[in-house]
This record gives structure tokens, C-alpha cells and sequence, in this order.
């Protein structure tokens, strides 16, 4: 489990990797990671807001407005979290003010007094942020582990699964890191060939009803 | 922790996704619609759980044209246990009827880009983009798109049993 200081990185770290488009799955990690967090959150703070579906799109809105401008997010002010509960925020503000405007909805917004996106209670998010990879990854495993028995394999595909692609981290697991490099990388990738096979082989045969 | 009682928040995402070219989520929307497959026939065909599907959608779209393009679809097919070759024939696929459908030569069969997009009537293109990559000797092997079910090989000797 990685400390609050790791968690606390984790989002300036998938921001630079982002920035430099070192990676296509690290949308997909960030969404995984932030959306979830920022859905729970929202309610919380609209509580008399009833229409899900609208917390639910703005929060979706704001993880794709930062996607789409990621150098808007100045890391130095806050968090990427606070961020985008500001981002999502304020789109909601807009639309809920649209709606009263129109004399359907009376809209209250509880705390949230901040002006720029300083982190309030850091601790508290980064154990959200933890929770909500956790969840992801939960239900994503639950369904695999019974397909993946072996230990080894296991961790192999925890690896696969957080997007870690440094061979040195396969081969220490599979305990080939005394091997030249070629031939770690050649056997890594055998591995995860394997490793991939038997998951769809097993899940198209039934797996799905694990 | 049951999918019934947490419903996946990030499928609403993706549907948002599909309308955007640089995402998975466009190129598998766009050889779902091709392929006439629904989201279970998707998830069926990739082999993979729903779950790993909608991870899949949510990064972004290799260019195929880019030196690192094998690199990438590697990465993806790791991140949500796909097929690498099936992966990589899937958006040479889509990126061939990208690339049809702005031919002059294929505009009786393409009214406008936005057919491409959704799919719509692509039938000859998608056998002319099969002979081309046939003919690009494109590898992709086992379970290479168009194949909508499990290929021969995925029924093979099961080794890793």
C-alpha cells in the first residue's frame, strides 16, 4: 500500500506524464483514479441538488476539460483533485443557476469557500484518491483472481494492470534480473503473452460467470 | 463489492469519449458499429472483462503512423489485457477507413466524414481496407479483426492451463 506521501504525488505525477504524453493509458488511470472521487464528493457538497445525473455529467465535463487543457493546472496551488472539484464545481454552479433562473431549483452549496484551488485537508483526499484506485482495482481483480491462481502470475498482472512498464520490475519478480537484458525483456513479454491468453481463454469460456 | 451494487462510473465517460478521434473509445465505437457488434459483442470479441473494455476506451489512440505506434498498442493491450495483434489490426481497421473515406475514389460509397464516424453503410469500404492490409501484409495474426468471435487460435492447446 503506498504511503500518503506517494498518494499525495500521484496525481502531480500522472499530471506530468500527461503533459508529456509519455503514455496513451494515462487517461485512462487518471479517470479511473479522479472521476470516481470527484462523484462522491459533489453530492456532498450540493446536498439539495436531487438530479444525480447532473453532479455525475458536470463532474464528467470537468475530468475532460482538464484532459483537454491539462496545462491549465498549476500543481504548485493545490491539488489535482481540488482542481477538478473546482472545475466540476462551478460547472454545476452554472447549471443549477440556469435552472434557477428559471425558477426550478433553489440551490445551496455547502462549504467551499476556497478561491483558488488550495488543498483543504490533504490527508482526507489522498485517502479518497487511495480508496477510489482501490475500488477500481477491486472490481476489476475480483473477477480476475479467480482466473489467475498462480502467485507469481498474479503479481506479474498487477503489474500489467497499474500500467508499470519497466522490465526490471517483471524480472524481479520472475526472478530473472541476473539475465541479460534481451533476454529478461524476451521472457517478460512471454509472460504477459501468457498471462493475457489464459485470462481471455478462461473468460470467453466461462470466466464471466466467476 | 458487486458490479450491481457499484455500477462502473467511468461507462458514462466513454460514451462521451466515442465522439472524440483521439480516444479508444472512438476506434472501438467505430469497429463496433462496423463489425455490427454490441458492447457485449465487443467485450466478447476482445475477449476481455467489460470492466477491462471500458479501461481500454478511456486511453488515448496510438497513431499508426508513429514509429512508437507498436510500442503503444503494447501498453494498451498490458493495461487492459487485450490481444496486442488483435489491438493493432483493430485500429489499422479504423484508420484505413479514416483514410478511405477521404479518398476521392470513395466518396460515392461515403456521403460525408461523419458516416465514417458512425459507421454508417461502410460495408464496401471495410472489405476494401481487409484486401489492403492484406495486401500491406499487415501482421495480425490470431484473433485480427474482422473476426467477431474467438479466432481458431484462441481454441488452441491450452498451454498455460
Amino acid at each position: 500500500m503506498p504511503s500518503q506521501a506517494d498518494l499525495k504525488e500521484l496525481g502531480e505525477h500522472l499530471h506530468r506524464l500527461l503533459l508529456g504524453q509519455a503514455s496513451p493509458v494515462i487517461t485512462g488511470r487518471i479517470a479511473e483514479i479522479f472521476l470516481p472521487e470527484l462523484l462522491r464528493r459533489l453530492p456532498r457538497i450540493f446536498p439539495t441538488v436531487a438530479d444525480q445525473h447532473l453532479i455525475a455529467n458536470c463532474a464528467e465535463d470537468a475530468l475532460l476539460e482538464y484532459l483537454e487543457r491539462p496545462e491549465k493546472f498549476d500543481p504548485a496551488r493545490g491539488s489535482l483533485l481540488t482542481y477538478l472539484r473546482l472545475l466540476a464545481r462551478s460547472r454545476l454552479l452554472n447549471e443549477l443557476g440556469r435552472k434557477n433562473a428559471a425558477g426550478r431549483q433553489e440551490v445551496v452549496a455547502v462549504e467551499e469557500a476556497e478561491t483558488v484551488y488550495e488543498v483543504a485537508g490533504g490527508a482526507e483526499w489522498d485517502e479518497s484518491v487511495r480508496l477510489s484506485e482501490q475500488q477500481t482495482e477491486q472490481r476489476i481483480a475480483a473477477k480476475l483472481l479467480p482466473i489467475v491462481t498462480d502467485p507469481t502470475d498474479r503479481q506479474v498482472l498487477n503489474l500489467m494492470l497499474d500500467g508499470v512498464r519497466e522490465t526490471g520490475a517483471y524480472a524481479a519478480i520472475l526472478g530473472i534480473t541476473e539475465r541479460p537484458m534481451a533476454e529478461q525483456q524476451r521472457i517478460v513479454k512471454q509472460h504477459k503473452d501468457r498471462i493475457r491468453k489464459l485470462v481471455r481463454r478462461k473468460w470467453r469460456r466461462g470466466g464471466r460467470q466467476v | 463489492m458487486s458490479e450491481q451494487m457499484t455500477p462502473n462510473p467511468l461507462r458514462s465517460l466513454t460514451r462521451k469519449l466515442r465522439s472524440d478521434p483521439r480516444y479508444m473509445a472512438y476506434v472501438l465505437d467505430a469497429y463496433r458499429r462496423q463489425e455490427s457488434l454490441s458492447d457485449e459483442d465487443l467485450a466478447e470479441t476482445l475477449g476481455i472483462l467489460p470492466e477491462l473494455v471500458v479501461r481500454l476506451e478511456m486511453c488515448l489512440r496510438p497513431n499508426a503512423d508513429s514509429p512508437l505506434f507498436p510500442e503503444q498498442v503494447s501498453e494498451l493491450a498490458d493495461f487492459s489485457l487485450t490481444d496486442e495483434a488483435q489491438l493493432a489490426g483493430i485500429l489499422r481497421q479504423v484508420d484505413s477507413l479514416e483514410k478511405l473515406a477521404e479518398h476521392p475514389g470513395a466518396e460515392a460509397e461515403v456521403e460525408t466524414r461523419d458516416d465514417v464516424r458512425l459507421g454508417l453503410n461502410l460495408s464496401g469500404l471495410l472489405a476494401a481496407a481487409r484486401d489492403r492490409e492484406d495486401d500491406a501484409g499487415v501482421d495480425v495474426p490470431t484473433d485480427a479483426p474482422p473476426a467477431a468471435g474467438g479466432s481458431a487460435a484462441d481454441e488452441g492447446p491450452a498451454e498455460d492451463d
